[in-house]
């Protein structure tokens, strides 16, 4: 018999020899921790029990457990200190009215986790463009490591990677109190590294990583280009991985498309799952939005609520922008806007000058997610690593912003406008056999509109 | 079971131990109190299994023994009785008391079901504060616990205690109140726990403004006060004991700001007066606009709002640094002041979204940090 059978035993016979309130207060949360040489310790939540069970039901408990195991010849009862759950998660407090009231900073981020509480999956909101990460994610909390590990999640700006990161790393920690959980930005472990570097403590550093259970890493694309930060990441996933600990990462792109970023690593993000998390359609942030307003009370009409989503597409931070100003407006007024006044008030988030779509907009952008100069794109170069992007470039001129072949041509360095079209036709027909290439550009088109 | 306790104690005694009764008890027994009768002493114990108290008195007994009863009623005949001895007496029908010309049975609960309250066992460390210092520093930081049950660390008063000293803090993340005070006896060295903050309460209702000296037994799972009566034989020996919250306290030194960019002192008298006045007019927000003018050397303290109207103040006072204009809620921002003491306080501010703190001129063992509302 196992020492947890041995007590379920014990219990199963105690229950008919008290009543059951007793039962229910005094044996609640007990367990047996130890059992060997003929003693048996019994952890109880508290000094109450402790007192009443080696007080008042040493005799009863000594004697069934005595009948189970002849060997047994003492018990004792020990008050254990562990982390508690905490209180069939209460609800918060609606703090109506309260959200301007600053917090301290730091303070609401758990210091070994720096997890924050306020992200947790019941506020996390499914749609069909998050569902498969979200799904990914809640098999990893229900599994860490066993399931999708390494678990890649990419998505634009502003649409949830980090909240659901940390809710994978709060609802671990909440199910599996004993494990250690990580959260850092890529930024955060890079620094990391060369402090530790500096400071000579690079073991110091590794073992900090090393014995953690889950490590979740944000922002992964931050770390193209940095060496010697790759490498680190590189060893410390090996050994997490090779000791089944989960590890998850987040980036606004995928794997693939992250510039600069070493073959070996590249390969290891892509072994376990990635999920993307795509823009949100039209219902989708239609709830997003009447869940944030019920949180904060304020009663909007529903056509303005519908203005809202219907004008903001691209990043569910920028609705919350949106709430903002019209929880001002209600804060200002004491009643909710209408339609009328929501436009007014949202003008300037809706059709902000950055939505505009210029030339140097899109070569930007390009320049940008290739991590090249802008210079480097206009001219004249050859080398292969240059040709696709440009190519790219001229396409999106011409997609995005109906350019005319000359001058696309005339802008990038006085080329030819057969030039032009031979690359958009070339980026035409290569999009329709490479999946790959549609991603990149939709990440592209991401950047652009995102502003 | 016989004895005769003064009216005043035996009801000061209940009183007390009834506010520790739950509401809503998971055991029937946990509904009542139980008085022991033992040697010289009447002993009244209530628990709600995370506090537990003991309030013992001298009373003359003939016959030793013991009875559970629910506080309530007891304690509201006890308060209609004249004052002078009272009898109790434990008989067939349950508990039979007698003062005077009042008589009355009160039905009684099986006492051998009372949870036993753990106490010092005598391996915990032991410590001693002043009893009348230690509940001042307590109330100037209790009332600043956190409320949400989401974060259950910072839901009770940090205890710190180091060789010499016992600092208190709290923080609902809004605001922050920390307060030292001397220890009478040294500590082996530094320890924290967290207490409660119903345990905290609950404290500063036993002990009230008594004096004298408390002494704290610390253990990993619980804390104990013990507030004896040493050579004053009318006062009550008074024992509380807690569960202490599990969890790491957030470093909340972090939060302190150490550079200002505006710093004043001013009669706190005054600025708590305006922006109590200040409060009167505050929206649902309660919040209350300063705007510091060092070039002038004075604050204005103005509310507004839509239905009742605005009103303005101004406050002289010594001030250094930049113009600058903050909205604090005028709750948190009166509830500081209230706690810090002195005529004077300092008013030192990093910036119009960072944390302001408030502290007295005179009295180093306190500060308030409060975090201002985003205007």
């Amino acid at each position: 018999m196992t020492k947890d059978e041995l007590w379920q035993a014990t219990l199963a016979q105690l229950q008919f020899q008290i009543s059951s309130a007793n039962f229910a207060t005094w044996l609640k949360n007990t367990y047996v921790v130890a059992k060997k040489d003929g003693g048996v310790t019994v952890s109880v939540p508290n000094n109450f029990s402790k007192e009443w069970l080696e007080n008042k039901y040493n005799k009863i408990i000594f004697n069934i457990l005595r009948s189970l195991d002849v060997e047994i010849r003492e018990v004792t009862y020990l008050v254990e200190r562990g982390p508690q759950k905490p209180a069939a998660a209460a609800p918060q407090e609606a703090r109506p009215a309260q959200e301007s009231q600053l917090e301290f900073q730091g303070l609401s981020a758990d210091k070994t986790t720096n997890l924050s509480p306020r992200y947790v999956f019941d506020n996390f909101i499914v749609g069909p463009f998050n569902e498969l990460a979200h799904a990914a994610s809640l098999a990893v909390v229900k599994n860490p490591g066993v399931v999708y590990n390494p678990l890649f999640v990419y998505g634009g700006v502003g649409l949830g990677k980090t909240h659901l990161l940390q809710a994978v790393g709060n609802k671990i920690g909440n199910d599996f109190s004993q494990k250690k959980i990580r959260y850092l930005s890529s930024e955060r472990f890079t620094s990391g590294v060369v402090s530790a570097i500096r400071n000579h403590t690079i073991d110091a550093f590794r073992s900090a990583y090393r014995d953690v259970d889950v490590l979740i890493v944000d922002d992964v694309q931050f770390l193209a280009g940095k060496d010697k930060t790759q490498e680190e990441l590189f060893h410390t996933f090996n050994t997490l991985y090779e000791r089944g600990r989960q590890i998850i990462f987040s980036s606004d792109r995928p794997p693939k498309a992250i510039s600069a970023l070493e073959e070996r690593l590249r390969s290891r993000f892509e072994g376990g799952m990635i999920a993307d998390i795509s823009l949100p359609d039209f219902e989708t942030r239609m709830a997003i939005i009447k869940a944030k307003t019920q949180e904060r009370s304020l009663g909007i009409a529903d056509d303005v609520l519908e203005y809202v989503a219907s004008h903001i597409q691209r990043n569910i931070r920028e609705l919350e922008g949106a709430i903002n100003r019209l929880a001002a407006f209600f804060r200002l007024n004491n009643r909710a806007p209408e339609l009328g006044e929501a436009k007014g008030l949202l003008k300037s988030v809706i059709s902000s000058p950055s939505k505009f779509v210029t030339p140097r907009k899109i070569l930007e952008a390009v320049s940008e997610f290739y991590d090249l100069k802008e210079r480097e794109l206009l001219a004249l170069s050859r080398k292969q690593e240059v040709v696709k992007p440009r190519q790219i470039a001229m396409y999106l001129l011409r997609e995005e912003l109906k350019s005319s072949y000359p001058f696309i041509g005339k802008r990038f360095g006085g080329k030819d406008h057969t030039t032009a079209i031979y690359a958009c036709e070339k980026i035409a027909k290569e999009l329709q056999a490479s999946e790959s290439l549609v991603e990149e550009l939709g990440l592209i088109r991401q950047r652009i509109y995102g502003g | 079971m016989r004895a005769t306790i003064l009216k005043k104690n035996f009801q000061e005694g209940l009183a007390l131990a009834e506010r520790v009764v739950p509401k809503t008890p998971t055991l029937p027994i946990l509904s009542a109190v139980l008085c022991s009768v033992e040697s010289n002493f009447i002993q009244i114990s209530a628990t709600d299994l995370e506090i537990g108290i003991r309030y013992k008195i001298l009373s003359k007994n003939e016959q030793e023994g013991s009875f559970a009863v629910p506080p309530r009623p007891l304690g509201q005949f006890v308060g209609t009785l004249p004052e002078g001895p009272v009898a109790l007496e434990k008989k067939e029908g349950g508990l039979a008391i007698g003062a005077g010309e009042f008589q009355a049975v009160f039905k009684t609960l099986d006492a051998e079901e009372f949870p036993i309250i753990p106490l010092a066992k005598g391996d915990e460390n032991q410590t001693h504060v002043d009893a009348a210092s230690f509940c001042d520093a307590l109330a100037s930081v209790a009332g600043f616990v956190g409320q949400s049950q989401a974060r259950p660390e910072i839901s009770g008063v940090l205890f710190s205690f180091d060789k010499k000293t016992l600092t208190l803090a709290s923080t609902d993340s809004f605001r922050l109140a920390e307060k030292t005070v001397p220890l009478l006896k040294e500590t082996p060295g530094p320890q924290v726990c967290i207490l409660p903050a119903k345990a905290s309460r609950e404290l500063l209702a036993l002990l009230g403004d008594r004096p004298g000296v408390l002494k704290i037994f610390i253990s990993p799972t619980q804390i104990i006060f013990h507030y004896g009566q040493d050579g004053r034989p009318g006062e009550p020996e008074i024992q509380l004991v807690s569960r202490v919250i599990e969890g790491e306290y957030p470093k909340y030194q972090e939060v302190v700001p150490a550079s200002f960019e505006t710093t004043c002192v001013f009669s706190r008298g005054d600025l708590l007066e305006r922006v109590k006045a200040a409060g009167i007019f505050s929206g649902k927000m309660q919040d209350v606009l300063l705007a510091f003018d060092p070039g002038k050397k004075r604050v204005e303290i103005s509310t507004k709002n839509p239905t009742i109207g605005e009103q303005h103040s101004f406050l002289g006072g010594d001030m250094q640094g930049q113009k600058l204009e903050i909205s604090f809620n005028w709750r948190f921002l009166a509830d500081g002041l209230a706690q810090t003491k002195g005529d004077h306080m300092q008013f030192l501010l990093s910036s119009a979204e960072g944390p302001a703190l408030i502290k007295s001129a005179q009295d180093p063992s306190y500060f308030y940090v409060l975090m201002p509302l985003k205007i």
